[in-house]
């Protein structure tokens, strides 16, 4: 190889290796980005603000069984639906949830988070955004149980990015269904939860 | 010629690869400091330690210092959560270091997150430095649509205008190295 040629290809190469993007926080490397966007979801949902909130029993990543009916008379409960393990807005929803610890437990608030991914996914996952307060359950099977009992789940197989806040009664009191492509902002949740349980 | 048009392009090639990295993301180290207008935070006192009056938009040549450091982060990002404790540190050691004290001024934006966020953040990690908290990604102006939190951009002021001295994607992991470069990198020895 020529001289010339051999300091191109040694060029190419320094680009290649001083090029690469400085490494971003590995949650958001591990992140799995996918098309885009996802679609607006097609499912309608089956529980109305005033209802008595369906009971379930689901298994949890930190061991065990973890029943809504458990709360009742103890806490309120949020009930937060996130479409997949490993998503990006998901992952900053329940950090979100992480940093607002002390403002649910002010207001007598358990989140319980569920997601259709399986246990070995969403373990990987809670442990790598350092672990969460509250428990994390999967719906993985039958799949979508759960989501379908509330009527959130989408044609595609995940839930939509949905909260139900659910009193000590088992009455649902707030329900919404957000744009699955969007963090939510928490103003909205604690102006809903002051209204159920303010401190 | 037969045998430079392929150099060239190769050349070309690696011109392009290293620049293209340096288009995406932060303003890199070497480069002109960003004349891009970022949102001021709402607190008076932020704003009067910043110097940058009632402006509701400011540049980094606005900022009454000679080293300006912005941290670019948002308050559900586990990492930067995590990282809260050491920021306050630098907080910390920008007011009390004779070398950097109203020399050296940092200031943060909470991408995407909401001024109630961003009030429960400081409430949890007690943090005192000025945070802006924009909902609507301005700081996109500076970093383009894909940023990566936490990041920092550090930038020297001089009479022929600024430049950044320092351009990082992820937590800081030694904060003595990091003072360390603000003033040498800084010229605040």
């Amino acid at each position: 190889m020529s001289a010339r040629a051999a300091l191109a290809w040694a060029l190419v190469a320094a680009a290649l290796l001083l090029g690469q993007p400085a490494p971003a926080a590995s949650l958001s490397e591990l992140v799995y980005r996918g098309d885009g966007q996802m679609p607006a979801g097609d499912s309608q949902v089956k529980v109305q603000v005033g209802q008595a909130a369906p009971d379930f029993a689901l298994p949890a990543v930190a061991g065990g069984t973890v029943s809504l009916s458990d709360y009742r008379g103890k806490s309120n409960v949020l009930i937060s639906f996130v479409p997949s393990a490993w998503t990006p807005v998901c992952s900053q929803q329940w950090p979100g949830y992480n940093l607002a610890e002390k403002l649910f437990k002010e207001r007598d608030t358990v989140v319980l988070g569920i997601s259709v991914s399986n246990l070995p996914s969403l373990y990987a996952w809670t442990k790598e955004m350092g672990g969460l307060w509250f428990p994390v359950l999967t719906d993985f099977w039958p799949h979508g149980r759960v989501a379908s009992l509330y009527g959130v789940l989408r044609g595609d197989g995940m839930s939509e990015r949905a909260l139900f806040l659910v009193d000590k009664q088992g009455v649902v009191r707030w329900a919404k269904v957000l744009d699955i492509n969007k963090v939510p902002h928490l103003d909205e949740l604690f102006e809903a939860l002051d209204k159920v349980a303010a401190p | 010629m037969r045998r430079t048009k392929p150099l060239a392009l190769l050349l070309g090639l690696a011109l392009l690869l290293a620049s293209a990295t340096a288009w995406a993301g932060l303003p890199q180290a070497g480069q002109p400091a960003p004349e891009a207008a970022l949102p001021a935070m709402p607190q008076k006192e932020a704003r009067q330690y910043l110097g940058i009056g009632d402006k509701h938009y400011f540049t980094f040549s606005d900022v009454d210092a000679q080293v300006v450091i912005l941290n670019i982060f948002n308050v559900f990002c586990p990492y930067c959560q995590a990282e809260a404790p050491l920021i306050n540190q630098l907080w910390e050691r920008l007011n009390t270091d004779p070398a950097l004290k109203g020399k050296a001024k940092m200031f943060a934006i909470a991408v995407n997150n909401s001024a109630f966020e961003v009030s429960v953040f400081r409430d949890k990690y007690g943090a005192a430095y000025p945070i802006t908290p924009d909902v609507t990604f301005e700081v996109s102006k500076l970093t383009g649509k894909s940023i990566a939190t936490p990041s920092f951009v550090v930038v020297r002021q001089g009479p022929q205008g600024g430049q950044v001295i320092y351009s990082h994607s992820g937590p800081i992991e030694d904060l003595d190295a990091f003072v360390d470069m603000l003033k040498d990198k800084g010229g605040l020895r």
